[in-house]
């Protein structure tokens, strides 16, 4: 290396700005209180470890991890919105109270209709039309012009 | 100064020079002075960090690089938005009385800041550390080849920026060493 160059001669003599004399006690005790708090060999917590490894993934771009997050929960809510005998989309279970309420909605379904069916009679006579009553034979209203009598006679 | 305490001594031997590096890398003041408050919670935390090493300048430093970097690949976004905001640097150098001397430093931190991250850790080590370049590939993690092919292309580009001011200088020094 060639300690004559003067670039880095008039560089290597520049004075470097230094930290402010206050900051000592400060960054000291920070770092006694960082140290009286924890044991020399703690283990790691799990929430310590659950934040170093969630941040050692999204640190790289944090932006385009919470769109895709974003994205699958918009697509999961349309997906739980849709009418589920809708037999085109895959039968992914939905949430569990959703399920519970669709299964007692059916049942209770199933069970009026059971009931309905046990209320009515068992003859088939109301389910059947009624027939209607055969209609007396045809009477003519205007009775036919006859000769009258009397007026023949006159 | 209290030479018992070893956190109190490492700070007295080192944060002058850890601070300078940090600002150099970060730009900011105070960051500097959060990743050097963040290095001696490091060294307090594990204070068996030191035992094994050959160099415990070297080892602050390496720490102190980690965090830098670790920091620098966050605020990023916040970066853009400063630059954009027309924010100003904090200059590495101590601010000088003199015109011409403030003026060159001022050109020089910008030059400074103006290369990349990684040559810009090997310049500073390389300068104003004092390190081989063993110490500074032990540092930063790298070859001792790369640390050197580093310091080369970034000192072509220093020269460059700078030529008028050294060569303003060695005019001036000749000419005042006349008689």
């Amino acid at each position: 290396m060639n300690l004559q160059d003067p670039i880095e001669t008039r560089l290597r003599r520049l004075p470097l700005q230094t930290p402010a004399p206050e900051w000592r006690a400060a960054i000291l005790d920070a770092a006694r209180a960082a140290a009286s708090s924890e044991s020399p060999h703690q283990a790691p917590t799990i929430h310590g470890l659950w934040r170093n490894w969630l941040q050692a993934i999204l640190w790289p771009s944090p932006r385009a991890w919470a769109i895709l997050a974003g994205c699958w929960l918009a697509a999961l809510t349309l997906q739980w919105s849709l009418p589920a005998s809708d037999s085109s989309l895959p039968t992914a279970s939905p949430p569990t109270e959703l399920a519970q309420r669709w299964q007692a909605w059916q049942e209770r379904k199933r069970y009026m209709a059971e009931l309905l069916r046990e209320l009515a009679p068992r003859s088939d006579e109301p389910s059947q039309p009624v027939p209607a009553p055969a209609l007396p034979p045809r009477q003519t209203l205007v009775e036919p012009l006859q000769p009258d009598e009397s007026s023949i006679a006159a | 100064m209290s030479d018992e305490d070893p956190l109190a001594r490492c700070y007295d031997a080192h944060a002058k020079g850890l601070f300078a590096y940090l600002l150099s890398l970060t730009h900011e003041e105070e960051d500097a002075r959060d990743l050097l408050q963040e290095t001696f919670l490091r060294l307090a935390r594990q204070p068996d960090l030191l035992d094994a090493a050959r160099s415990e300048r070297a080892v602050l430093f390496r720490i102190a690089h980690n965090l830098a970097m670790d920091f620098h690949r966050r605020r990023t976004v916040r970066d853009r938005f400063l630059q954009s905001q027309g924010a100003q640097d904090s200059i590495p150098f101590a601010p000088a009385e003199d015109p011409d001397e403030a003026a060159f430093r001022a050109e020089a931190a910008r030059a400074l800041s103006d290369l990349p991250p990684e040559q810009r850790a090997v310049v500073h080590l390389k300068l104003w550390e004092g390190f081989t370049f063993e110490q500074i590939a032990r540092v930063l993690e790298i070859s001792p080849n790369t640390a050197a092919s580093r310091y080369r292309y970034a000192l072509d580009k220093l020269r460059i920026r700078l030529r008028r001011w050294v060569e303003n200088s060695s005019q001036t020094t000749a000419g005042t060493m006349k008689p």
